[in-house]
């Protein structure tokens, strides 16, 4: 019987791969020469915010972003196996080290957010508890008389200096859509639905002081991906 | 501190510079880097104690599944890494993990090498830096790593190369390790820092060019002296 957990039964909507660094002031003087260089990379670049600290712009289905003491691209819903992601990502972020003179880092982080759809909140729950991921209490606590819902997990798993968080929660969302009057926009629905589900969010970090010397971006990034997969998978099915 | 270096062509006129225009600098050079080396080492050895505690420290926690998501055992600020503890695994099959398995493999033949040239064993010696150099080609396939990662084994195989069979000296070995050290302390290092080891490497009496890129130096050389001479004799 597959598992609650199969990961391949979710869909992967968001994949982050994230820097850290002492603050570079640089990025007043140099952020235009980045983007620049990143154009030529990307010319489908298109800018999505500017402003002194903090500059987005999406290539393709890829957000980048760079801020004083933080880089990251950012991939929703991406194809798997990451593979644009996975070359675009440490190609950008060496970028930003190069511009901005980032000479260590102070973290290097990945990110995945998986989403699975069910029926109702309930459903989703009741999922989420069949897991047996911690005992539920049997009887009538808090004088509830329905099964709990939302439920929500979050354990850290700590190494020398690699930190993995995993969380686990049902939850529900809400989209709110309603198409601004005007002309052009006619054609537009409304749309106001929930969305019920299981998310599985997994950041796996290294913390500490790491000189660029050290750091293989690529090597970093492909070793977090291949851990996440083969780790989060025989932790989740147990 | 002598200037870095931009590109190829600066790096080989300022290792001639080195090697053939001035001895005295190139043994300076030599003695700086012992006294460096001997002062890397303290600090090295220094670090290596405080990792020792940090480790025995954080031994329980390393085991340890904390139930609390936003508290932070790990990376405490200002710690230094070391770069095994900043992969996630090193035992993938990627190019960095082959350098993790391969160069201590390379270094403890030549620290072999070099506790027989101490015991005047030159045929073990020589064994010894034969495997080392074997092994060297399969971190020579690791270069897509990087520029300077690449510029350091390109460098350290054609000195091997230009050796032609007579064994390398306890000096010579002793600089290879040394930079082979550096990679696995650096595997990012930079095209500069891979110039700087390369001179160091040239210090100690190897050559990390080919023979055939000097030949060819000589004959550019040869036509610009002809030049000089008919431009003369026409004046």
């Amino acid at each position: 019987m597959p598992s609650s957990f199969d990961l391949n039964a979710f869909q992967l909507e968001n994949a982050a791969f994230e820097i850290r660094y002492p603050m570079a002031l640089l990025l007043w003087d140099r952020s235009g020469q980045l983007w620049t260089e990143c154009q030529k990379k990307w010319p489908e670049l298109v800018a999505l915010h500017a402003e002194p600290a903090k500059t987005v712009f999406r290539a393709n289905k890829n957000e980048l972003a760079c801020e004083l003491a933080t880089a990251r691209i950012i991939a929703r819903f991406p194809e798997r196996p990451l593979k644009e992601f996975s070359e675009q990502g440490p190609e950008f972020l060496n970028m930003v080290c190069k511009h901005l003179e980032v000479d260590s880092l102070a973290r290097i982080g990945l990110r995945l957010i998986f989403f699975r759809a069910h029926e109702s909140a309930e459903k989703a729950a009741a999922t989420l508890l069949e897991g047996n991921l911690v005992r539920i209490p049997v009887g009538q606590y808090f004088k509830a008389t329905k099964e709990p819902t939302l439920p929500e997990y979050a354990i850290q798993f700590n190494g020398n200096a690699l930190q993995t968080t995993v969380r686990i929660r049902a939850e529900t969302r809400r989209v709110d859509f309603d198409p601004p009057p005007g002309p052009g926009f006619d054609k537009f629905v409304s749309i106001h639905e929930e969305q019920h589900g299981i998310v599985v969010d997994v950041d796996h970090a290294a913390i500490g002081t790491m000189s660029l010397k050290q750091v293989l971006l690529r090597e970093w990034l492909a070793q977090a991906l291949h851990v996440l997969r083969r780790d989060l998978v025989s932790f989740l099915e147990k | 501190m002598p200037a870095r270096v931009t590109n190829l062509a600066e790096f080989r006129a300022r290792k001639e510079e080195t090697s053939l225009g001035d001895r005295d600098l190139a043994s300076e050079t030599q003695r700086e880097r012992t006294n460096v080396g001997a002062l890397r080492e303290e600090g090295a050895q220094a670090r290596r104690a405080a990792r020792t505690e940090t480790s025995i420290n954080d031994e329980p926690l390393a085991s340890r599944v904390t139930a609390v998501p936003y508290l932070s055992v790990v990376g405490r600020a200002g710690a230094e890494l070391r770069v095994a503890d900043i992969y996630p695994d090193l035992s993938a099959g990627s190019s960095l993990a082959i350098v993790f398995k391969v160069v201590p493999d390379v270094v403890a033949r030549l620290h072999l090498a070099r506790e027989s040239l101490v015991q005047e064993n030159l045929i073990a010696a020589d064994d010894n830096v034969c495997h080392a150099r074997a092994l060297l080609t399969e971190l020579f396939c690791c270069r897509d790593l990087g520029d300077g990662f690449g510029m350091l084994i390109n460098g350290l195989m054609i000195a091997f190369e230009n050796r032609r069979g007579i064994p390398l000296e306890a000096t010579q070995v002793q600089s290879v390790v040394s930079s082979l050290e550096r990679l696995l302390r650096e595997p990012a290092l930079d095209v500069n820092d891979a110039a700087d080891e390369l001179l160091a490497l040239d210090s100690s009496g190897l050559q990390t060019d080919p023979a055939e890129l000097d030949a060819l130096a000589d004959l550019d050389r040869g036509e610009d002296e002809e030049k000089v001479t008919t431009t003369a004799r026409e004046g």
